[in-house]
């Protein structure tokens, strides 16, 4: 009688089972099947809907273990300082040069979303720079031998993990846009906090989504050469118009107002480059005293070329998240505490085919600044180093102790 | 002089491996060892960006500038390295050695400054202020690092990154205050338990030492197991031996008195094995184990002291180190003697014994003609990595030591009762 029942016990549980497994097997079919068609992100209205969609999509194109390694922790303070202006330092995320066509097409897709078609452009033309500079012997190194090292081109502080535990020793320069990476930290989300990054040598794109609202800097970007130059039959010049646009501020400036701009000492690249790499805090951030040219004591065309010069970077992002940035940096309450300034060898002026020159905007929230270092491969030109910084929400200002 | 020779070494070096990697505008790292009254800086400036600061111009070679201002660089760093006491009042700064060295990736001028605090103030909390090369290089770090202080447990394997100098941020405050003796007095220890753990060939020695300690040698052979009493006075005999030797070679090195080379000392302690496993299948010096014993030490604690080599240059915390270490090494020493020792008692008086110590003997012995012709010759052999890899399941090996003790014992107990 209860060998019975039991049997019956046992016969019951294994159809419940059954029965959950299959209710499990269709609601999975059911999501994925939602998730195939909202790849297409036309229902998406807002940016940041756009942005989450095509993250997921991204993010549905990889395999188990890249996604494992894509993905950091929100939580993960110092990993959300994980930039460098520096070639050969260990990055957050998946190496471009690993991802498949597909993977790297809905990378792009979600990059297209998060930059307008000017920052997109600087994107890929980096990506080419350093395919350039591969092509031009830069995997080698190069160095002439000794006599005549470059003092201080391409440099960079930050790089490596404070102290000497890493990077550094052993780089090998190897020049390629594979090795860029993508990476997210936290979940991409519309409501929720997280940041995507896309960066390597010569680029760092760190943008914080907090609650839908996107705040784009830590920004790097350098190329070299700084020229145009042609990759498969391509022509480009990524950081060309940033640089032109600054060049064409100063070019403005009366011979006084260049005398009043003008900082000592030497730069031998940005001063506020990754500073904080690998710390997860703002303490190493510390932004020099104001000094310079205020810009509201600028003529009106004078201005007008600052507020050009601060859209080079600033507009490289999607209008939903850099609209308003814009409005504030250059609004006349943010002038009126906004100073452009430059430093290099006085005598030669600011010629950005000079090595050491420097340029800088500098208010109240944005922070700018371009260096002119020596080539590293091509040695007989300059190339830039740009740092685009915001002293209130770097990193959605998730730093503070 | 001196200095003079160190520049042209340094020069030579420089001149003949220079990288391609030169380009990389490094961080200069400033490295701290800290004492009660007086820090030892070593300051490592990249060289491209320090000959940047001297000329203001990015067409200098950095070499040439160098060598050509060989002279002022000295006060160049006594002008720019400072340090205060937190209210303020200054140490004195005394600029040693200072000379072109490879660190890592690219070429650095590297300075030794000691730092002493005034007189009644402590060194261990300063005010650091750095500005070498970032008074003119607007976009140059220092990266300060804490290397060696005997309060914290900092030994010199590891830096604690304790702050950054920049141009806008010249000076830091180093606090060290948390420390303390005791701290640094266990981390020592931990260190010296560590290095016996760790250290294969010790442990090596010291159990092939004691596998004939149960027996009575008679007429050059191992014969029939001791008096308990008289195996046990034998065994504490030889492993304080061994620790009066180690700690006299130990204490001598570490304070300087003995900076012996590390390879002959290694290819000794291989040695002291072979010899001890001999003597584990025949007796070598019966009755004179405690001399050996000593004499063993001797070599052993050559070898810990370059663990100890530099640790600190306060005689104070040397002292610590010294005997904190020691203490360590004593604690694990007793630690494997209390594990082990009971099981070959027991096993001694029951049979088979004579397979372990003849099959243990061969072990030690394999594994230190191994040792003897890495170390003497290079010559690279699978025994030490076999003996290494085999250690690692040193706890598998007591566990059917103490089985196999336990057995043969209670076999023998039997076979003595039917």
């Amino acid at each position: 009688m209860r060998r019975f029942a039991v049997k019956w016990l046992c016969l019951g549980v294994s159809c419940s089972i059954l029965a959950l497994g299959a209710c499990n097997g269709d609601s999975g079919t059911g999501t994925d099947d939602g998730g195939t068609t909202t790849t297409d992100c036309s229902t998406a209205t807002t940016h940041i809907e756009q942005v989450v969609c095509a993250s997921n999509a991204f993010l549905a194109t990889l395999t188990e273990e890249q996604k494992a390694s894509v993905v950091y922790a929100w939580t993960n303070q110092v990993a959300k300082t994980y930039w460098s202006n520096l070639p050969g330092v260990t990055r957050n995320g998946l190496k471009w040069g690993t991802l498949s066509a597909e993977s790297k097409e809905a990378a792009l897709k979600l990059a297209a979303l998060v930059l307008t078609p000017e920052g997109y452009a600087d994107m890929t033309g980096v990506f080419a720079a350093d395919d350039y500079l591969d092509t031009q012997g830069g995997g080698t190194g190069g160095d002439g031998g000794f006599g005549g090292p470059p003092p201080g081109s391409d440099g960079g502080f930050g790089g490596p993990p404070p102290g000497r535990d890493g990077g550094m020793g052993g780089v090998v320069l190897d020049y390629s846009s594979d090795n860029y990476i993508i990476a997210f930290i936290g979940t991409p989300s519309t409501t929720g906090s997280w940041m995507l990054q896309i960066g390597g040598h010569h680029m760092a794109y760190n943008v914080t989504y907090l609650n839908g609202t996107g705040y784009p800097t830590p920004n790097h970007l350098g190329a070299e050469p700084k020229a145009p130059f042609t990759l498969n039959g391509e022509t480009y010049a990524p950081v060309a118009d940033e640089g032109d646009a600054l060049v064409a501020l100063y070019n403005s400036l009366s011979a006084e107002q260049l005398d009043a701009a003008y900082l000592p000492g030497t730069f031998s690249d940005v001063v506020l480059g990754p500073v904080e790499f690998g710390t997860g805090s703002y303490s190493k951030v510390v932004f020099p005293a104001q000094a310079g040219v205020l810009v509201s004591t600028l003529s009106e065309s004078q201005q007008a070329l600052v507020t050009a010069a601060i859209k080079k970077w600033v507009s490289d992002f999607a209008p939903a998240v850099s609209d308003p940035l814009v409005a504030a940096y250059t609004s006349p309450d943010a002038y009126a505490h906004t100073y452009v300034a430059w430093g290099g060898t006085k005598s030669a002026g600011v010629n950005v085919d000079v090595s050491g020159t420097y340029m800088r905007i500098d208010g109240p929230r944005v922070w700018i600044e371009v260096a002119c270092q020596q080539g590293a491969v091509i040695r007989n030109q300059t190339h830039y180093h740009t740092i685009y910084r915001d002293k209130q929400t770097d990193y959605g200002n998730q730093l503070t102790p | 002089m001196k200095k003079g020779w160190a520049w042209t070494l340094g020069l030579a070096v420089l001149l003949a491996g220079e990288s391609a990697r030169a380009h990389l505008a490094r961080n200069t790292a400033v490295l701290l060892d800290i004492g009660e009254r007086s820090v030892e800086a070593e300051v490592q400036m990249p060289l491209d960006q320090l000959a940047l600061a001297l000329t203001q111009s990015f067409d200098a070679v950095p070499a040439d500038v160098i060598r050509e201002r060989a002279a002022e660089l000295p006060a160049y760093v006594r002008e720019h390295l400072k340090a205060s006491t937190p209210n303020g009042r200054p140490f004195e700064v005394e600029v040693g050695t200072v000379g072109v060295q490879r660190v890592e990736d690219g070429d650095c001028l590297v300075a030794h400054v000691t730092l002493r605090a005034p007189p009644g103030a402590s060194a261990r909390a300063f005010t650091l202020t750095d500005t070498l090369v970032l008074h003119q290089v607007m976009n140059h770090r220092a990266l300060v690092s804490v290397r060696r202080d005997f309060h914290t447990g900092l030994f010199g394997e590891d830096l604690e990154m304790v702050g950054a100098a920049s141009a806008q941020t010249p000076s830091l405050l180093i606090d060290r205050m948390h420390g303390s003796l005791w701290t640094g007095f266990r981390a020592v220890f931990h260190l010296g338990l560590r290095h016996i753990a760790e250290g294969t060939d010790h442990l090596l020695f010291l159990l092939v030492l004691l596998l004939p300690a149960p027996l009575l040698a008679r007429g050059g052979r191992w014969r029939e197991p001791d008096q308990l009493g008289a195996s046990l006075k034998r065994v504490l005999g030889v492993v304080t031996a061994f620790t009066v030797g180690h700690s006299l070679t130990l204490a001598a090195a570490a304070v300087g008195a003995l900076r012996p080379p590390s390879q002959p000392v290694e290819v000794l302690i291989a040695v002291s094995i072979l010899v001890s496993a001999v003597h584990a299948v025949r007796p070598l010096f019966p009755g004179r184990e405690h001399l050996v014993a000593a004499g063993f030490g001797l070599v052993h604690g050559l070898a810990f002291a370059t663990v100890l080599a530099g640790m600190g240059f306060d005689s104070g915390a040397l002292a610590m180190s010294i005997l904190g270490f020691n203490l360590g090494i004593e604690a694990m020493q007793a630690a494997v003697v209390l594990l082990v020792l009971p099981w070959l008692l027991l096993w001694s008086h029951a049979s088979g014994f004579t397979v372990l110590r003849i099959g243990g003997a061969a072990v030690g012995g394999a594994a230190a003609c191994g040792w003897v012709l890495e170390r003497a010759l290079g010559v690279s052999t699978p025994l030490g990595p076999w003996v290494e890899a085999a250690s690692g399941h040193a706890w598998v090996g007591l566990v059917v030591l103490a089985a196999v003790a336990l057995a043969m014992s209670r076999r023998s107990r039997r076979a003595a009762l039917g």
